[in-house]
């Protein structure tokens, strides 16, 4: 074969590749590329399931960074696991500061990476353009109003401690039903609900069939069933509500 | 846009004909990696070979440094300073423009026997963390190296954005720590690595990632393949390539083919492709054209993404380059951070 000829069938088969290989329109995609589902547009708001959807799942979550068997510094940010590698651990690179300090954004490592001001590492997202600063905002409020995810501790802390603990305490609580620290678990996951009622207050894995969702969102209420939580009101916003069902599909496990 | 550059640079080619051909830099020279670093599998410290290459390829200036990396017989010093101006643009934001200092680093090797020597690469900018610390006892086939050092796996690119060293997270910032046992013999080059495959991070399971190198290499070209499996508690990976580096023309062309499989609740297949050519145009100016292919999910359409580059680059006098150049990475129009413009300019001096 000439010199010419090979020349040609390499450029050729270069050619053939820069043509082939096009990036994707995104049609039927929702914004982190997976197959739109109904309801997969969430709007960047100051809570957990924003944060997720619209930071930590396009930015940082990306393979071969916060993602998969090996995340940079040991930090999975990948739907599921972001929250419990987040709130009250603390950093690899500073260990004095906790990647998330819940209500104090400005001494919680995440912010300080994002924004640029850690004192050890790369400013993130590494090698991409960085967060604009209403995600950066979202981020810092989220944090700030209590860094509210998907675990036992971070409800108990900031729902049940704050809305219900003050009727449901003591010996003979409502319901028979103890909200307090150390006691709510055992109390709500899978435990039938008082008066001989076949439902179940936290059904592990599903949050539709929990008794403890039908009461906080207003659903079917009625007979013995009676009176919404919290009590009177004011209710819970749907967002914090579905932090409780996040926590009740991902096991309701006690962390 | 790209395409006509893209076209336009083909055709310049075709027809200055000269004799089209040669991989880049290592594979110029028919080397294999440790002839210019210190390092078997590439990168860092320059072996003394390595420094009189890299001053061989200045368009001018003496080829002899007055500098000396020695600090005696068995301790040498070397260095590497990139930075430079970047200008970015994505669809839903203003330019970016920034000038960075992408890394600064320093290297120590000793040499405390005839066959072990020990090493140190310390980033100092844009933060001061270690990359790699190692010590290595070779005899004249083998090595045996232990510490934390850049996983064997692919061809060692220096950009670690490129998406075959980004999304399989084997690239300059993920080194692990482990051991590895290298065998380089007649033609082969292999390598075997058992580490924690935390990507330096602290061990967090009984797991341990394995990889495995293993390239055919002669003076024109060479082949090779590498797997790398690594279990987490939540996610297994397991990855293949093939690469290939050519002397075609007095072009040097490299080309990495990638598959990824992360399996979590259900199996994630990823594939790369990257393919690249280098033009020594005139004594001290390299053209480089890089194309660039990720598919996220091989079940999902539409969502593919890519990234092409093209870049000048300049060694005006010995130990010093200069690059510029123009990206354009383009991916779903949902994500707008995929989708990114950059040209830049950087300064790389080394010594």
């Amino acid at each position: 074969m000439n010199i010419c000829k090979l020349k040609k069938i390499i450029l050729l088969f270069s050619t053939a590749l820069l043509i082939s290989c096009n990036a994707g329109t995104g049609e039927g995609l929702d914004q982190n590329g997976k197959p739109l589902s109904g309801n997969n547009s969430i709007p960047l708001a100051a809570n957990f399931n924003s944060v997720q959807a619209n930071i930590f799942t396009p930015s940082c979550a990306t393979s071969g960074c916060h993602s998969g068997s090996a995340p940079a510094e040991g930090l999975l940010l990948t739907e599921g696991n972001s929250f419990s590698n987040l709130v009250n651990i603390s950093s690899n690179e500073v260990a004095l500061l906790n990647r998330v300090e819940p209500g104090n954004a400005a001494d919680s490592y995440l912010i300080r990476k994002v924004e640029g001001t850690a004192s050890v590492g790369l400013q993130m997202p590494r090698n991409r353009p960085a967060l604009s600063t209403e995600k950066i905002q979202a981020l810092r409020d989220w944090i700030n109003n209590g860094a509210l995810g998907p675990s036992l501790s971070s409800i108990q802390n900031n729902i049940f401690n704050q809305r219900c603990i003050s009727c449901h305490t003591g010996t003979n609580p409502p319901a028979g039903l103890n909200l307090e620290e150390g006691q709510s678990f055992t109390t709500l996951v899978n435990v039938q609900r008082l008066f001989d009622q076949p439902e179940i207050r936290v059904v592990a894995g599903n949050a539709s069939s929990s008794f403890l969702i039908d009461k906080l969102e207003n659903n079917n209420l009625g007979g013995s069933r009676v009176d919404q939580m919290p009590l009177g009101g004011p209710y819970l916003d749907q967002d914090t509500i579905n932090v409780i069902r996040d926590w009740i599909d991902e096991g309701a496990l006690n962390n | 846009m790209f395409r006509f550059i893209y076209f336009s640079t083909s055709l310049f080619f075709l027809l200055t004909q000269v004799s089209f051909a040669e991989p880049y830099l290592a594979a110029r020279t028919g080397h294999q990696c440790m002839a210019c670093h210190v390092s078997p599998t590439g990168g860092g410290m320059r072996t003394e070979f390595g420094q009189i290459y890299g001053r061989s390829l200045a368009a001018s200036g003496s080829k002899t440094s007055v500098f000396s990396a020695s600090l005696s017989n068995s301790i040498r010093m070397g260095g590497d300073f990139r930075g430079g101006l970047q200008s970015s643009k994505t669809p839903d934001e203003e330019n970016q423009n920034s000038f960075e200092t992408k890394r600064a680093n320093i290297y120590v090797q000793a040499k405390l026997l005839e066959n072990l020597s020990f090493y140190v690469d310390q980033q100092l900018a844009p933060a001061n963390e270690n990359r790699t610390a190692w010590v290595k006892y070779q005899t004249s086939d083998y090595y045996l190296r232990a510490g934390q050092f850049f996983i064997p796996y692919g061809i060692r690119l220096e950009d670690d954005t490129a998406f075959i060293r980004q999304i399989t997270g084997i690239n300059f910032a993920t080194a692990d720590n482990g051991i590895e046992l290298g065998r380089d013999i007649n033609n082969w080059s292999s390598q075997f690595a058992l580490t924690n495959g935390t990507a330096g991070a602290t061990e967090n399971n009984q797991e341990k990632q394995l990889s495995l190198r293993l390239a055919y290499i002669t003076s024109k070209w060479r082949l090779g393949s590498s797997v790398n499996y690594n279990k987490s508690p939540t996610v297994t990976r397991d990855m293949f390539n093939i690469f290939a580096m050519a002397s075609i023309w007095n072009m040097e062309w490299l080309i990495e083919l990638d598959q990824i499989e992360d399996t979590e609740v259900q199996t994630t297949k990823r594939q790369l492709l990257f393919v690249e050519a280098n033009k020594e145009v005139i004594k001290g100016h390299n053209l480089k054209l890089t194309l660039e292919f990720y598919n996220p999910d091989i079940e999902i359409d539409e969502d593919e993404r890519t990234r092409n580059s093209l870049v000048w680059e300049y060694f005006p006098v010995p130990q010093m380059q200069i690059r510029t150049g123009f990206r354009d990475s383009k991916g779903i129009p949902q994500k707008p951070e995929d989708n990114l413009n950059e040209i830049f300019m950087n300064l790389h001096a080394w010594f």
